[in-house]
């Protein structure tokens, strides 16, 4: 009986792998040996030849040059790890109160799903560049709204918020995937659980603070990767095209390319992990 | 006295209950305050597209002209014309491709290594690709229904829609629908995998999965080119068909991820029934798992197609130019706008490069998208409402 046994858990085990082998075959050949290449290429000058290329051992020259002597990339890293560690919290509460917004019994609930799932499908790099650099994005804030909120606030704090509005849409614009998470779990909460606390006399605010925020936990750590991911891979990051540059410029070519996007990736990490601890230690402090 | 005084209570009390709720019931202000606030989202959303089609029927001297700030004085539908024109839009595919076979010169050779990368070749597998859609639909569409000759209309119908767009419209839909289509198979037969079975270093995997999303696209895509290149496949779509093939291409690890979700969902039962009845693994993923699984492949199209049509960055890379998709000819408009653009008309000063010609590019360029998203949202927001999308 018990061989029997084994023998089924064997076969399941090769079937398994039979299912997977595709991805697997793609992570050796597509994954692992590109980079274990891309972290060699990083120590050598490249050469490109007629048969492939030539490589010259610099040792850690490569990184050198990008964090002490160029100074593109930094500054580019720079902005973007300021840009998504500003941006991602306001997208994910964004994201949220839209999701919350949807998940409501209103009329029209097919067309405002429709609008905000929009930007999810149409956005690219280029559509965002186009539209922004000719002031598409700007809301014109009306300049008679503008000298009373100036008068009443005092303008160098009020500037803060107006420098955020102006990313407003392009902020908004990020969340289509973020909304969709959350909408998503927001489904699954057990209907119950609402009216329950409601009988017990809890009010909007402490449901939300209590029940929706808890169940949508996993949520918003799924929606800070996405989020990330998505910053970094948009064909508007400045990164990637300083990447492809340099990879065509004769004097720095494949090396140095590979050497800034192992940088790159690094602080990528760094980044993912510092919103997530930020993230969980909030929530833990809730609970 | 004393009785109106308590009527006034009571209705004042009932007023309350209408403003502000009662228990799980929501009051007016709450649903006023939802509305505001779901308008106010969905105004600022859509106010890029407003003032991109109001500013993209302007001609130039409106432009300049103070006084005009949303309604044009005239229509410039030049803008549209000239923009189409230079994004390769005025030409539908069936005759773009007439013309081509007219005056294509016949490689040498078959044996010629760089054969894959001319154009000729490239245009032949769009074709064939395309013609292609019909017998895969049949295959394809037998997994899920039992009404064959309705899915060989639907497919003829589309193949002969393809025929008649505009050429880039097809080229994108081409690179993005093909790519879409690999990762998806890809993507289920790996997901299956990893939700059905119990194996050793499945963990690992998970954890690999987690790190190549969190890594960015460009890490990898020098030494990518270089095996491309080896291969003999660089400056071909089979570069973009490959990593999707392999669970490794745009976004591989949420498609994969969608797909484990709701094969996970799949009742053990069901599957130990057909095991009993002598069916092996392969005949349960197609006939059991894979019906089961529609909004999983509805959210994986409509999010697969957004991610590879708006892929711009490797697309460009591989391809090497061959194949050019409308995200590319709207990022170099304004350089082939001076080839494209009609001078002779006498009005020059309305036919330069402005923000009303990019803007009218910018809308042609997102049409197809808005339309096929269009069509598919219904179903796709309803796969969205009974999925658990939500990975751990």
């Amino acid at each position: 009986m018990r061989s029997r046994q084994t023998t089924l858990d064997q076969k399941q085990a090769r079937n398994g792998l039979l299912f997977v082998m595709p991805w697997i075959v793609g992570f050796l050949g597509l994954f692992l040996y590109p980079l274990v290449r891309t972290i060699y290429m990083s120590f050598n000058v490249v050469i490109p030849s007629v048969d492939g290329y030539v490589f010259r051992w610099v040792g850690l020259d490569n990184f050198a040059r990008i964090l002490t002597e160029d100074i593109d990339f930094v500054i580019a890293a720079q902005n973007y790890f300021v840009r998504v560690l500003v941006y991602t919290p306001v997208i994910i509460t964004l994201g949220i109160i839209i999701a919350m917004l949807l998940n409501q019994n209103i009329k029209g609930k097919g067309i405002f799903r429709m609008i905000f799932f929009l930007p999810i499908i149409i956005l690219n790099g280029q559509l965002l560049e186009n539209i922004s650099s000719y002031g598409g994005m700007d809301i014109h804030v009306n300049g008679f709204v503008l000298d009373v909120i100036y008068t009443i606030v005092p303008s160098g704090a009020f500037s803060v918020v107006l420098d955020l509005f102006s990313y407003i849409i392009e902020i908004l614009w990020y969340t289509g995937v973020p909304i969709l998470i959350f909408l998503a779990m927001l489904q699954k909460v057990d209907k119950s659980l609402y009216e329950a606390a409601a009988i017990d006399g809890a009010n909007g605010w402490s449901i939300f603070w209590k029940i929706t925020l808890p169940s949508l936990r996993s949520a918003i750590t799924v929606a800070i990767i996405f989020v990330v991911v998505f910053l970094a891979n948009f064909d508007g990051n400045p990164i990637n095209s300083i990447i492809l540059t340099s990879m065509n410029a004769g004097d720095r070519s494949e090396g140095y390319a590979s050497a800034i996007s192992i940088i790159y990736s690094l602080l990528q990490l760094l980044v993912i992990s510092i919103l997530l601890l930020f993230s969980i230690e909030k929530q833990r402090k809730r609970v | 006295m004393k009785k109106l005084k308590l009527d006034r209570a009571h209705q004042w009390q009932h007023i309350k209950k209408n403003l502000f709720g009662s228990g799980t019931k929501k009051g007016i202000l709450y649903k006023i305050a939802v509305y505001f606030l779901s308008i106010t989202f969905a105004f600022v959303f859509l106010y890029p597209i407003f003032y991109m089609f109001m500013i993209s029927l302007m001609s130039n001297t409106d432009l300049v002209d103070s006084t005009i700030l949303w309604i044009p004085s005239r229509i410039y539908i030049n803008n549209y014309i000239f923009s189409a024109r230079a994004m390769l839009m005025n030409q539908t595919f069936i005759g773009f491709f007439i013309d081509f076979m007219k005056t294509v010169d016949i490689p040498a050779s078959i044996a010629d290594p760089q054969m894959l990368s001319t154009p000729l070749f490239t245009e032949l597998v769009k074709v064939f690709t395309i013609l292609m859609i019909i017998p895969m639909t049949a295959i394809v569409g037998s997994i899920f229904t039992k009404k064959h000759k309705i899915l060989w209309i639907i497919s003829s119908i589309v193949v002969v829609i393809i025929f008649i767009l505009p050429r880039s419209y097809v080229d994108s839909f081409y690179v993005a629908g093909t790519t879409t289509f690999m990762m998806i198979i890809s993507s289920a037969v790996i997901g299956y995998g990893l939700s059905r079975f119990q194996f050793f270093g499945k963990k690992l995997i998970f954890v690999l999965l987690l790190v190549i999303y969190i890594l960015p696209k460009t890490l990898l895509f020098i030494p990518r080119a270089e095996i491309y290149n080896i291969i003999g496949v660089k400056g071909t779509i089979f570069a973009l068909w490959i990593p999707a093939l392999f669970g490794q291409g745009m976004q591989a690890t949420f498609f994969i991820l969608v797909f484990y979700q709701f094969f996970r969902m799949m009742p053990k039962q069901i599957e130990e029934a057909a095991y009993i009845d002598g069916a092996t693994s392969f005949d349960i993923f197609i006939r059991i798992a894979l019906p089961m699984a529609v909004p999983a492949f509805i959210i994986a199209i409509t999010y697969g197609l957004a991610v590879n049509w708006n892929e711009v960055f490797l697309a460009n890379f591989y391809l090497e130019g061959n194949i050019k998709t409308i995200p590319m000819l709207l990022g170099s408009l304004q350089d082939e706008w001076s080839r494209y653009a009609d001078y002779t008309s006498g009005d020059l000063v309305n036919v330069d490069f402005t923000e009303s010609k990019a803007f009218a590019g910018t809308l042609l360029s997102i049409i197809p998208l808005v339309i096929s998203y269009g069509i598919i949202q219904k179903y796709f927001i309803e796969s969205i409402d009974n999925s658990g999308i939500t990975g751990e």
